[in-house]
């Protein structure tokens, strides 16, 4: 708490008042019910005292003091409102209002110069006449976003608020969070989408509605400010995620709902059009392959389709993709209807390509798939390890703590081949060679056993398998892991002991680490340098894999994986089976099913005829997508629902038009653990219908006799088969609006920090797994000379499916390219900005080469939402034998001139 | 200003330019890695601190006389902060010049700058004049450009020929001829050499009073006492006594700093250059007497960057102390090798409010230079955030000689001066239309008429005295008619003035106080930091309200008052008072006059 508890007596016009310790006068005054004047001031920023509209009187003082500023103290006299600090307040806002005039018909001199205004920003209009230099914008970008994009410069009458160096805002390394625009208290920062409606008028938008935003794992709760059924802005809301805080993709990501593409009725294939894995799929393709239904055929022809295959080429012949983008309640239904209706278990999403491999090394390793400790517990950490993440781009208020946490003195490493936004605050910066995790790690591991500094207490009291374990890390000295992961020794020592001697260290991973066939052996690593230190189970400490999408840690809680029920039962487990048959009534399948790649082989194998997917687009995220998209070409019948013709969609026999995330009701979980409560803010338009009720719909149709359920019929369903949220009720959602899990029951807050006294395993124990160096499947070679990094950026989510119809959005990144260093440039003899070719074993793509010294040499980044340089063709998609996650982030590629366009 | 300049707006860029731009490259500007080499070769050695950003800057901007944005943001890379963070410092001093891409490469190498100062001394000695005369006889290879007090005003008019000052007494065209004549020469930079060196000041018995501190011949109390007793002062204007911030100080937790603000800029002023000139090592004893004291463990001098010379000058002598230390030739009584504080020199950059403890400190920092909001107070949390120690150098310089006087047995004449009951010497420094300007040592209490009388020759040849300044720009105006007042800390309160650092300008019968006036504004405006409503917009305008030849009496006391009440630090607090003193002391100025509606108005007399 901000506050301590110790009283202090003061006077305040005249009245005998208690505030406590901490407190300045104008929060004392408030709450006496005193108003004074402020605008430099706002609830979550640090006092700046510079407006002076807030100056008061306090005996014995011979100027005025600033309020805001000034705490309060024992047997403190202030008068708010006597004559002569009224007269200061009113005079300071007068100033203000005339120094910021352009009444000509007043005192004109006494203005300040005119500046002109800067409409550089596809996302913020800027006027600074309007500016009152209350630096409440500067307090927001640095020290809340940690951005440091916003400054004060020049001096006196001429100081002025600028972007980098008096850059227009478009041309600086502004990243559009839209912290300024929220703190700022004049016309001075705009969103433009509302510049039509001044912020006086957003706030008497027709209505508000509290819910969550739609793109990460963070889990911020956000503020939908609606006008009709239109979204006309957004703001962040005090959530324990993000407290406040958005990135630009939820700020002003929000207008894809409404770009003309959605889909808004039913669509079936037309008889003759075929299904061409190779044409590149347009938007006019939709009319020309597919015809408008009702939704009655199109169910009608669902079930009867399915019914068939399933009765032809019995119960191994369909599967289905959820999608970690819709809700728990969605992901639940949508598991069991492919286990009780489909008769399998071959239900994955896009968990498999995300987080696959340290799920499966924390559940091997410590019981639990999930994070041990939230986000913000940075804020307790004194070393923060940051390996093969770029939270700045993927989480980007995530690492708001980060930065927040590094201000106050925490350190930070960062190990990762490509330089991150972050790489500014750490202390260390590893820019190992990428596929050298194992190296670097158990390297880092050596030293720790080597120098000593292993927690040989907690190794003994609650772990188990540590003498094989160290055995195996023997002949990965620091010396001899040098040369192969490219970090010097002496780093490495240095980094080890940082990590292994402070009082609390906070591991975070990304896809860095999973995206590898030795993913699973990275993150048993990271685990492993945890348990090995006892930085493990205390606030500060721990491991969080971030996680990507905003519900994939609850999609895979739902069961909306092949080898286990809801809550991470195995379905070859005889006791959960039994419960499940009868919970469900329904017999089901023992026998895991199928993941995401090994489903796209069983089509081309002809053993898998017929698919629904839901809210995924594997024809865009499948490693070696041209291969995906003959599968699904390939399949029998193929429905899609979704609420755009994605690529996927376009090689389906029925697409059906689904609900946007603001368009509907449910929980969410987000990378904390943290269950939140998404309420709808829109109608879905046209003929598009919500998830849950296609999911039961479909079920309908295929013969599922089940009663029809609400929202909240469902997550009562889930809670009583998930004894992690069997204490949070529906009801707690509504009224806390967020819990975080594992909690048992409705009187518990949920634990945030888990593992304190033992690990959910069968013995309690935590469990040492050693790993060895194995190298990515296919390395550079004289043919193929570059590595191949694939992920996301900033602007764009995932496929690009939303963010690329989010007018905002794709403004600020309009078109695909390649990152590469500017040497790297040089040396292929291409300009930057100019097309090149990246071709793989694979398949080849088109695109614009962007010099980014972020990127080590010999290594090209490419993101995968662009449909027109869609760069899983060119992925491998060799997989990791324990988790069967692809190799995303790893293969090799030519770089050529082009003069082709991206097509 | 025309109407299409009040709609202008900088358009959405075509789309086909953010399109390539995009392709091209990362977000905001591009680090050239030929900048980021210039940098690394110019920052050499020097440890990548961000504290050090002015100093850094300094070197860049003495090697290639500006601050291409270019090297900037190279700079911003190097230390690992972002390009505002460097941008918005820079912007804040007058001694960068700041260049944006648009503007031709290289538009300022090889140039030389002429500072005209257009201080008040100056400008009553015809500083305008100057800026005219040169401005037209120099070549495109010269810029002229004016500045504010160069804290040389007993030379009026001054310039300074890049880092070299213009010692021409008196006439406008002989400064002018100095002028071209340095620039001819090519005669850029100052070397100063003190009255007393290191060894003369050793030869003197220098240092001992610090040993015998060290060896414990005397109490950290006693020499506090002995403080006290001689009622020495902070003598940079606010008067705290000496003795008691040491004990306040020492009362704080270890580690403790100290900063020495030596960036006397209070117009008027040029006393602590005139010690720093004759005996600098008075001052460092003085110094690390303090440091003792109050067990400082890092030590910040900070220089304004206008005195060239003497940083030269002080930097050599710091060395020299520092090997005598070494080397043991320091008067060891019986003590072995010194271990001195760690001595930072730095340097300034063209800013009044780094004259502001707290600004200052902010700028050691490496920061803006804007006072803080106190509490809490520099003494608890000042430099770096530790409890900081911070005297303008005088206060310092007078104690190694209060202690010898004390210890010494010499007669004891710093606490047994002063008149009218004032204890105490000061070092006033003269200016304006006097016969003898320049830094006189008189007792603390003496009249104005007196200091005229026994120290400055009285008035120029032929003109009269009409009016002073008793303390620099921000000490307000008092006519002739008050020239009986004792001169000291608390004298002036009644009047509505104070005597701050000392700085007398002396006005004639030739000079008018609401030019005077006017002048002084111009200043607070240009150097007001901007932090703060009261002073930032209040300069402004109460300048342009000043420069009209109608006065609006109303809005200008309601702006004094807001400015007073409500200004963060002193400058805006005190920026009013020469408008004040006019209203008060020069009615005569100001005569009242019909406007045009019938209504009374205040005109300014022409």
């Amino acid at each position: 708490m901000k506050h301590q508890m110790n009283h202090i007596q003061l006077t305040i016009n005249g009245k005998q008042i208690q505030a406590c310790e901490g407190q300045t006068v104008l929060e004392a005054a408030r709450i006496e019910g005193f108003d004074i004047p402020h605008l430099c001031h706002m609830d979550g920023l640090r006092p700046a005292g510079n407006c002076r509209a807030c100056v008061v009187e306090i005996q014995g003082e011979r100027t005025l003091a600033a309020s805001c500023c000034r705490a309060v103290t024992e047997g403190l006299v202030v008068d708010t409102q006597s004559k002569r600090a009224t007269q200061a307040q009113q005079m300071i806002l007068n100033m203000l209002a005339q120094d910021t005039s352009s009444d000509k018909s007043k005192s004109v001199d006494l203005a300040r110069a005119f500046q002109a205004q800067d409409m550089s920003h596809p996302a913020i209009a800027v006027d600074m006449n309007a500016c009152i230099q209350c630096t409440r914008c500067i307090r927001a970008c640095r020290e809340i976003q940690g951005n440091n994009v916003i400054g004060l410069a020049y001096r006196g009458h001429h100081a002025q608020i600028v972007f980098d160096m008096n850059d227009s805002l478009g041309t600086s390394t502004c990243v559009a969070c839209g912290e300024c625009v929220q703190a700022c208290p004049t016309q001075a920062l705009l969103p433009k989408l509302g510049l039509h409606n001044s912020k006086a008028q957003t706030a008497q938008a027709s209505k508000t509605v509290d819910s969550l935003c739609p793109y990460c794992g963070v889990g911020c709760q956000a503020t939908y400010h609606v006008e009709g059924n239109r979204i006309v802005q957004v703001d962040g809301r005090n959530g324990p995620a993000n407290q406040g805080r958005l990135c630009v993709k939820g700020r002003f990501g929000f207008d894809y709902v409404e770009n003309k593409q959605r889909l808004t009725a039913p669509w079936i294939r037309r008889p003759e059009a075929s299904k061409n894995p190779q044409s590149l799929l347009t938007e006019s393709d939709l009319t020309q392959l597919f015809r408008p239904a009702t939704w009655d055929e199109a169910l009608d022809l669902i079930g009867h389709r399915l019914k068939d295959l399933l009765h032809i080429h019995g119960n191994n012949a369909l599967a289905g993709f959820g999608s970690a983008k819709c809700s728990n309640e969605e992901a639940y239904l949508f598991q069991k209807m492919i286990r009780t209706g489909f008769k399998n278990n071959h239900v994955d999403h896009c968990t498999r390509l995300c987080h696959a491999s340290s799920v499966t090394a924390l559940l091997e390793g410590l019981g639990s798939g999930a994070v041990s400790n939230p986000v913000r517990d940075v804020e307790h950490a004194e070393v923060i390890f940051l390996i093969g993440a770029n939270p700045t781009v993927n989480h980007p208020v995530a690492a708001t703590w980060i930065k927040n946490a590094v201000d106050r003195g925490a350190t930070l490493i960062i190990a990762d081949p490509r330089r991150n936004e972050l790489a500014r605050y750490a202390t260390e910066y590893l820019q190992f060679k990428p596929d050298m995790d194992v190296a670097l790690l158990n390297a880092l591991m050596h030293v720790m056993v080597e120098e000593g500094l292993s927690n040989l207490e907690f190794i003994a009291n609650r772990t188990t398998g540590f003498e094989a374990f160290k055995d195996n890390l023997k002949t990965y000295t620091p010396e001899r892991m040098a040369p192969l992961c490219g970090i010097p020794s002496e780093t490495l020592r240095r980094v080890a002991r940082l990590y292994a001697t402070s009082k609390a260290s906070m591991i975070f991973w990304g896809m860095g680490v999973s995206q590898h066939i030795h993913g699973t052996d990275n993150a048993r690593c990271l685990i492993a340098m945890s348990l090995l230190t006892g930085q493990i189970g205390r606030p500060g400490t721990g491991l969080h894999p971030l996680r990507g999408q905003n519900n994939v840690q609850g999609a895979s809680d739902a069961g909306l994986i092949p080898m286990m029920f809801p809550d991470y039962q195995r379905v070859d487990n005889p006791k959960v089976h039994d419960f499940f048959e009868r919970y469900w009534g329904s017999p089901l399948e023992p026998k895991p099913g199928l993941t995401v790649v090994e489903i796209m082989q069983a089509i081309k194998a002809e053993a898998i005829r017929g698919m629904v997917i839901m809210g995924e687009n594997p024809a865009m995220s499948d490693p070696d997508a041209n291969h995906a998209r003959e599968s699904l070409a390939k399949l029998d019948f193929l429905v899609v629902q979704d609420i755009f013709p994605t690529e996927t969609a376009l090689l389906a026999d029925v697409i059906l038009p689904a609900s946007a995330f603001a368009e509907k009701t449910g929980t969410f979980t987000n990378t904390d653990r943290t269950v939140q409560l998404a309420q709808q803010v829109l109608s879905p338009p046209g003929e598009a219908r919500q998830d849950l009720w296609i999911i039961q719909q479909i079920a309908q149709a295929i013969g599922l006799h089940w009663k029809e359920q609400t929202v909240q019929d469902v997550y009562d369903e889930m809670r009583h088969c998930m004894p992690s949220i069997s204490g949070i009720s529906w009801q707690r959602l509504q009224t806390e609006g967020a819990v975080t899990y594992p909690c048992h029951s409705e009187t518990e807050p949920g634990e945030a920090v888990v593992f304190q006294d033992h690990f959910p395993t069968a013995d309690g124990k935590g469990r040492f797994v050693p790993a060895n160096l194995i190298h990515a499947d296919e390395l550079p070679d004289a043919e193929y000379p570059f590595i191949l990094i694939t992920g996301r950026q900033l602007e764009h989510w995932h496929t690009g499916s939303m963010t690329r119809r989010s007018h905002i959005l794709d403004q600020l990144e309009p078109e695909p390219v390649a990152l590469i260093h500017p040497k790297d440039l040089q040396r292929l003899g291409v300009q930057a900005g100019q097309s090149i070719g990246l071709t793989s074993r694979r398949g080849a793509i088109n695109l614009y080469a962007r010099a980014d010294e972020s990127t080590p040499e010999g290594a090209v980044f490419v993101a995968f939402c662009y449909f027109e340089a869609a760069v899983n063709k060119l992925t491998n998609s060799a997989l990791d034998p324990a988790a069967k996650i692809p190799e995303l982030k790893y293969c090799a590629v030519k770089l050529t001139k082009s003069i082709s366009k991206p097509a | 200003m025309s109407s299409s300049e009040r709609h202008s707006v900088i358009p959405i860029v075509s789309e086909d330019a953010v399109r390539q731009r995009r392709r091209q490259q990362v977000k905001g500007r591009v680090v050239h890695p030929d900048a980021v080499e210039q940098i690394r070769h110019l920052l050499e050695d020097l440890p990548r601190r961000p504290d050090l950003l002015i100093e850094f800057l300094h070197r860049i901007q003495d090697h290639y006389q500006q601050l291409s944005t270019a090297h900037l943001a190279a700079l911003a890379r190097e230390l690992k902060l972002s390009q505002t963070e460097v941008f918005e410092v820079a912007s804040f001093y007058h001694h960068f010049d700041v260049v944006q891409e648009d503007t031709p490469e290289n538009a300022c190498m090889n140039r030389i700058t002429v500072r005209v100062c257009e201080g008040l001394s100056c400008d009553m000695a015809g500083s305008s004049l100057l800026l005219k005369s040169v401005a037209n006889r120099s070549g495109a290879h010269v810029r002229v450009i004016p500045t504010p007090c160069v804290g040389r005003c007993e030379q009026a008019p001054v310039a300074v020929v890049g880092q070299y000052p213009i010692h021409s007494k008196g006439k406008v065209s002989d400064t002018c001829v100095a002028v071209e004549a340095a620039i001819q020469r090519g005669e850029t930079q100052h070397i100063q050499h003190p009255d007393i060196d290191i060894s003369a000041y050793l030869a003197q018995g220098g240092y001992r009073l610090f040993q015998a501190c060290r060896q414990g011949d005397f109490t950290v109390e006693e020499v506090i006492q002995t403080l006290t007793n001689s009622g020495l002062r902070g003598m940079g204007g606010a008067g705290f006594p000496a003795g008691r911030k040491w004990q306040i100080m020492r009362q704080q937790p270890s580690p403790r700093m100290m900063a020495v603000n030596i960036d006397e800029g209070e117009p008027g002023t040029f006393k602590d250059r005139n010690c720093l000139e004759k005996n600098p090592h008075q001052f460092l004893e003085g110094m690390l007497i303090a440091a003792w004291a109050v067990e400082a463990e890092r030590i910040v001098i900070y220089l304004r960057d206008e005195y060239h010379g003497i940083r030269h000058m002080l930097a050599h002598e710091l060395e020299q102390l520092r090997s005598m230390a070494t080397l043991d030739l320091l008067p060891a009584i019986e003590l072995p090798v010194i271990e001195l504080p760690v001595i930072e020199l730095r340097r300034g950059a063209g800013a009044y409010i780094c004259g502001e403890e707290s600004a200052m400190l902010e700028s050691i920092e490496g920061k803006r230079g804007m006072p803080r909001l106190r509490p809490p107070y520099v003494a608890e949390r000042g430099l770096f955030n530790l409890p900081t120690l911070v005297h303008n150098l005088e206060t310092l310089y007078w104690i190694p000689e209060i202690l010898g006087q004390q210890h010494g047995g010499h007669t004891a004449s710093f606490a047994h001066s002063g008149r009218r009951g004032r204890k105490g010497l000061r070092s006033f420094s003269v200016s304006g239309r006097v016969r003898k300007p320049g830094v006189h040592m008189a007792p603390a209490g003496i009249t104005l008429q007196e200091l005229l009388d026994e120290h400055c020759g009285g008035m120029l040849e032929g003109q009269t005295f009409y009016a002073y300044l008793p303390g620099g720009a921000s000490g307000g105006i008092l006519p002739a008619r008050l020239a009986d007042i004792p001169l000291d800390f608390d004298t002036l309160q009644a009047y509505g003035c104070f005597i701050g650092s000392a700085a007398i300008v002396v006005l004639s019968d030739l000079d008018r106080a609401v030019d005077a006036a006017r002048n002084l504004l111009r200043f607070f405006k240009h150097e007001s930091c901007g932090q703060c409503t009261p002073c930032r917009v209040g300069t402004h305008q109460m300048l342009t309200l000043i420069e009209r030849d109608v006065w609006d009496l109303p809005s200008l006391q309601a702006l004094s008052q807001v400015m007073r009440d409500a200004s963060i630090c002193g400058l805006g607090q005190a920026a009013p008072n020469p408008v004040d003193c006019i209203i008060q002391y020069f009615p005569h100025e100001l005569i009242q006059s019909e406007g045009p509606k019938g209504d009374a108005q205040v005109k300014v007399l022409k």
